[in-house]
């Protein structure tokens, strides 16, 4: 898993965001943004973006709230 | 908005068998004065909730249209399908009239188009949009589908020049950029070989990959420009010729130097939309107090996200980094797989 090659600065916290993926299926944007991890937004900007492109991956457009108001998330979740 | 990840997920770590395990074991010890404060937040939240819920009555009410809110950041597909469950569940009585009050930064621009069309279903016989702050990219092409367009007198719009963001796998660096960009790119390399200077030309050139992908996305800008006209030449601009229409989506697709430049009602005279309204009077304060509601509750959804961070944060003091950037990095490579 994780055949995205990022620059290396990233790359701990790329492999970080794969294990709790690994161990819980999925994560969204919001979480990942909210981890104590990142020091600045591009950090978890880059490692969004490298997880939009790992092909083991897939990102889904999670509804999280109903009518009237409908809200989003973005969801990666791992590939069956 | 759905919860955190649980303070024990967090601190996941691989022992030697490969198996997984948690750095953490009292992941309840958690200050009362978080607690405190994210219960307040859900409560404030709640109420935020319900003032939207009564100003969108309130809307209906004086409009004797039916409403639907539309605020997203990323038009996506599977957003299309989310918005045609709630229309066909909670406007059925829609009797052909209906008001859009939409705020997004954009998105997927084919979700976009199908979205408008679905629009236009319900609101056969008039569709209305008010844009209370903005609606970019994917979005204008949304609000450029209706009978009619209210703009708050801050609301802004913006171009539709397809946005790319992806890796570049050589450099090893994300990379944003339209087909202007590419177009600008070419000339660059192509007044450097006019002027002489062909090995810095040849470099540059070389340095441009997939040119496949580069001709899809020029070609993209093209689509944007299809469906602009299509929207724009049967309804809110339908009294122009094919040409006019053309002419301005020429002008969303090609002729804005950024992506992010500001379309406002003024602009849209300029580029010959003027038949749009700039709200006022009671339509304007109950659109802006959904806006401001809706932003209000976001910034606390922000506030109660990082205080979970911050108690994650905590947390992840105890495991012994005193949580300072540098030292929460070494202590990250330890969680890395080798």
């Amino acid at each position: 898993m994780g055949d995205t090659v990022i620059q290396d600065d990233y790359q701990d916290k790329y492999v970080y965001i794969m294990d709790i993926l690994a161990k819980r299926g999925e994560i969204s944007e919001e979480e990942i943004r909210s981890l104590p991890i990142f020091t600045n937004k591009l950090e978890s900007r880059t490692i969004i973006e490298a997880l939009k492109h790992d092909s083991n991956l897939k990102i889904i457009t999670k509804k999280i709230s109903e009518w009237p108001m409908l809200e989003w998330q973005k969801v990666f979740r791992i590939s069956p | 908005m759905s919860g955190l990840i649980p303070v024990e997920d967090l601190f996941i770590n691989r022992n030697e068998s490969g198996t997984w395990q948690n750095d953490i074991s009292d992941s309840k010890n958690e200050a009362p004065d978080t607690r405190e404060r994210t219960v307040i937040l859900d409560e404030e939240i709640k109420a935020l909730e319900r003032q939207i819920e009564k100003d969108i009555e309130r809307f209906r009410d004086l409009r004797k249209n039916r409403c639907l809110p539309f605020f997203i950041d990323t038009i996506e597909f599977e957003v299309v399908d989310d918005i045609f469950d709630a229309l066909r569940e909670k406007y059925k009585d829609c009797d052909g009239k209906l008001d859009v009050i939409i705020d997004s930064s954009g998105g997927d621009i084919h979700a976009a188009y199908n979205l408008a069309m679905l629009f236009r279903k319900y609101g056969y016989k008039e569709l209305n949009f008010f844009v209370p702050r903005w609606a970019k990219s994917a979005a204008t092409l949304i609000v450029c589908s209706g009978d009619n367009l209210y703009m708050s007198p801050i609301a802004e719009l913006g171009p539709l020049d397809p946005q790319i963001s992806q890796f570049n796998p050589l450099e090893r660096r994300l990379e944003d950029f339209s087909p202007l960009h590419l177009g600008a790119t070419l000339e660059l390399i192509r007044n450097e070989f006019k002027a002489g200077n062909k090995d810095l030309a040849n470099g540059l050139l070389q340095r441009l990959q997939f040119p496949l992908t580069l001709g899809y996305i020029i070609k993209s800008k093209e689509v944007s420009q299809n469906y602009m006209c299509k929207l724009l030449g049967s309804r809110l601009l339908k009294n122009l010729t094919p040409n006019e229409i053309k002419s301005i989506a020429d002008k969303f697709t090609e002729s804005y130097p950024d992506h992010s430049y500001c379309i406002t009602t003024s602009e849209l005279n300029e580029i010959g939309i003027n038949v749009v309204k700039e709200l006022e009077g009671p339509e304007l304060d109950i659109i802006w107090n959904i806006y401001k509601s809706h932003a209000k509750k976001q910034d606390l959804q922000d506030e109660k996200n990082s205080l979970e961070s911050n108690k994650n944060l905590d947390g992840f003091r105890k495991t012994g980094s005193s949580g300072n950037g540098n030292k929460r990095r070494k202590h990250i490579r330890k969680w890395g797989i080798p």
